[in-house]
């Protein structure tokens, strides 16, 4: 089990604030695959980093099984590390990048070039071992380099966007076979990615960082269906979530948002506590919860098609309310089937059990309740 | 996709380039092939014309065949200035090898970064921004056989030798290796420290990662790197020390009696000094000869085949 407590790391001579990471704490259980996810300069290399040993913490406490790492030289981690450069050595062949880590733990040749031959076999690529990293297509690299990380059997696997120097459709070949490697060697894994898509197939839990500081750690559909935050809500999703201005009413026991645009009102079952009533909020649904109905159905909005945009599986329709008064675009996703052009009028729906409220202070906290 | 591409092309008249633009590239040329050619060419070509006459002062040359070659390699001197050629040459490429790798390492590694380590390298390029003549000034200073040299200024203070020492006499070889070295040593740091300093990041990370010792970080990911640099700096130099007399010739002029004349230095003596301007052509034709044979041979033991060898991708 890895554990961070408070960790801050402060970078030398960086100008305003300088933390990159900023009081992180993060429980990791053996065997797990987790990845970190955020925007670039959300701390997630830098806490990759950390956990490597190639960057020392500023304050906070890094624990292995337990002990204390954080003075802890990486070769004395038992960590692997996959890098996104994959940073293989370019003058050795594949067979002696892979026994590299081995050979330098004085492991006679013999038996580390043995080894090396057992792990280029699970990662499929034992006819490369004679070849050099230069005479290798990028995702032979990517193979190496994880069985080089591998070959001396590490408890921690570290990956550092492995997968960003890959074509899209090698990279989901590569996703799968990573998950699949992780699940048989049981070997506790953390990924660092931007690519949301990725981090949500591969992990068991994502923790998704911004400003050096966890916003959420949670499951991929907890992390979906349940964004804590409005960072969260915004961040997750393509197309991205709705998040459109309004204010908490409430009066004759009716709770609603009124944005520029509509009022919505809150079904009986998801009614928000009293003390939220006049909160400017930002009123969150995902596009696929939005669906277009006929203009008789109650509660239906008017809305205006300003593009509908063709995504193969489906249709991506922006629109605005007729007067033009939401702050915001709403997009909404439909299937082929439903004839939409631009300059049509619909009339759409809310999934009732979908929406989100985002309060506007209190860094973005989601008021409503999982149901 | 191959039905598509099998049709017959369509035949239309070919594109053919207007005169004006094929000539272009030799008009930018020109002005330079003109220099090459009365500079390089021409000079090369003189010089071996002129071995195969008895050119001297009298500026009367007489074709005599091979006769030079023949004097030359039956020249009383020729064992002794061959002997000095190869000391010189030897000893100056492997201690300014070794400096430079020394050094660079040193900097460009283990102090990464660090202000000192750029500071110390730009000083190591003072002696070969300083014009010769200056620069051989300071050495006779430093190693001047009077009690007013300053080694023997310094020898003489502390009581360490009684009377001043002749230093020109006793060890004119080292003196002249030595000051060639600290002025070369700067041309092989700069090549070097650049081919370390474009060695990524990363690769020292993962070599932490996975334990490696400096040493296998020396000889593992540093020196492959220093191959080709390596290849380079070695032939330069090396024809450089094999033809070079000017330093020689300002410090020692070869002397004393002929223990640091080598080759060319000997080649430029007949030819200026004595003015025996066919003897001198045949002993640099030598000079050339040399130098030709020693870089085939160092491109042969650093494999260069290798390198141009074009590398294998498949997907």
């Amino acid at each position: 089990m890895i554990t961070l407590s408070n960790i801050v790391k402060e970078y030398e001579g960086k100008q305003e604030s300088g933390r990159a990471v900023d009081g992180l704490n993060l429980e990791i259980r053996k065997g797990e695959f987790v990845a970190l996810l955020g925007p670039s300069g959300c701390g997630k290399t830098t806490t990759l980093m950390m956990l490597a040993g190639l960057l020392k913490p500023t304050s906070g406490e890094i624990h292995f099984n337990g002990k204390l790492v954080n003075h802890t030289e990486p070769k004395d981690r038992n960590i692997g590390m996959v890098f996104q450069s994959y940073a293989l050595y370019p003058h050795l062949t594949v067979r002696d990048n892979i026994a590299f880590p081995l050979r330098e733990r004085k492991m006679p040749k013999r038996e580390a070039y043995e080894r090396a031959k057992e792990t280029s076999r699970i990662l499929q690529i034992d006819h490369l071992l004679d070849r050099k990293p230069s005479q290798l297509s990028g995702g032979q690299q990517q193979r190496v380099a994880m069985a080089r990380a591998l070959s001396k059997d590490p408890e921690i696997l570290l990956l550092d966007e492995p997968m960003s120097n890959l074509d899209a459709r090698l990279k989901l070949d590569v996703r799968d076979e990573i998950r699949k490697i992780q699940r048989k060697l049981g070997v506790t894994t953390i990924i660092v990615t931007h690519d949301q898509e990725e981090a949500l197939a591969i992990s068991d839990r994502v923790a998704i960082l911004n400003g050096g500081r966890i916003q959420q750690y949670a499951p991929p559909h907890e992390l979906f269906n349940h964004p804590v935050n409005l960072f969260v809500a915004s961040f997750l999703g393509s197309p991205p979530m709705n998040l459109i201005l309004g204010q908490l009413k409430e009066s004759g026991g009716r709770q609603t948002v009124l944005t520029e645009g509509f009022e919505y009102e809150l079904p009986a079952e998801r009614r928000l506590e009293k003390e939220h009533m006049g909160k400017t909020v930002r009123f969150g649904i995902r596009p696929h919860d939005i669906s277009i109905c006929s203009a008789d159905q109650p509660g239906s909005l008017r809305m205006k098609v300003d593009l509908v945009e063709h995504l193969g599986s489906g249709k991506l329709v922006k629109a605005m309310d007729p007067e033009g008064r939401l702050d915001t675009m709403i997009r909404l996703l439909t299937g082929n089937e439903v004839q939409v052009e631009a300059g049509d009028d619909i009339y759409v729906t809310f999934k009732a059990d979908k929406f989100h409220l985002f309060d506007t202070e209190n860094g973005g906290l989601n008021l409503t309740q999982h149901v | 996709m191959d039905h598509l591409t099998d049709r017959p092309a369509a035949v239309g008249p070919a594109y053919r380039k207007p005169f004006k633009k094929k000539i272009y590239p030799y008009l930018f040329i020109m002005p330079f092939a003109a220099l090459v050619l009365v500079f390089f060419v021409l000079p090369a070509l003189a010089t071996v014309a002129m071995s195969f006459t008895d050119l001297n002062a009298s500026m009367k040359p007489k074709f005599v065949g091979l006769e030079n070659f023949k004097r030359v390699f039956a020249d009383y001197n020729l064992p002794d200035i061959l002997r000095n050629t190869a000391i010189f040459a030897v000893l100056s490429l492997a201690i300014s090898l070794l400096f430079a790798l020394v050094i660079s390492v040193a900097t460009q590694y283990f102090l990464k970064g660090k202000i000192a380590a750029v500071v110390y390298r730009v000083l190591w390029l003072i002696p070969s921004i300083i014009p010769a003549v200056v620069y051989v000034t300071f050495w006779k200073y430093l190693f001047d056989p009077t009690e007013g040299g300053l080694v023997n200024r310094i020898l003489l203070q502390f009581g360490l030798e009684s009377d001043p020492v002749s230093w020109f006499s006793k060890a004119a070889m080292a003196i002249v290796i030595l000051a060639t070295v600290v002025s070369t040593i700067s041309g092989g740091m700069i090549l070097l420290s650049a081919a370390i300093n474009s060695i990524p990041e990363d690769l020292y990370k993962a070599a932490k990662v996975d334990g490696a010792s400096e040493k296998s970080v020396i000889l593992k990911i540093i020196m492959p790197t220093l191959k080709w640099p390596l290849m380079y700096i070695t032939i330069s130099e090396l024809i450089g020390f094999v033809s070079s007399y000017f330093f020689i010739m300002l410090l020692t002029n070869g002397g004393p009696m002929r223990d640091t004349t080598t080759l060319s230095l000997y080649a430029y003596q007949q030819a200026f000094n004595l003015k025996y301007y066919g003897y001198g052509a045949a002993v640099s034709l030598i000079v050339v000869a040399i130098s030709f044979v020693l870089t085939l041979l160092f491109l042969r033991l650093f494999d260069f085949d290798e390198m141009i060898k074009p590398s294998r991708i498949e997907d």
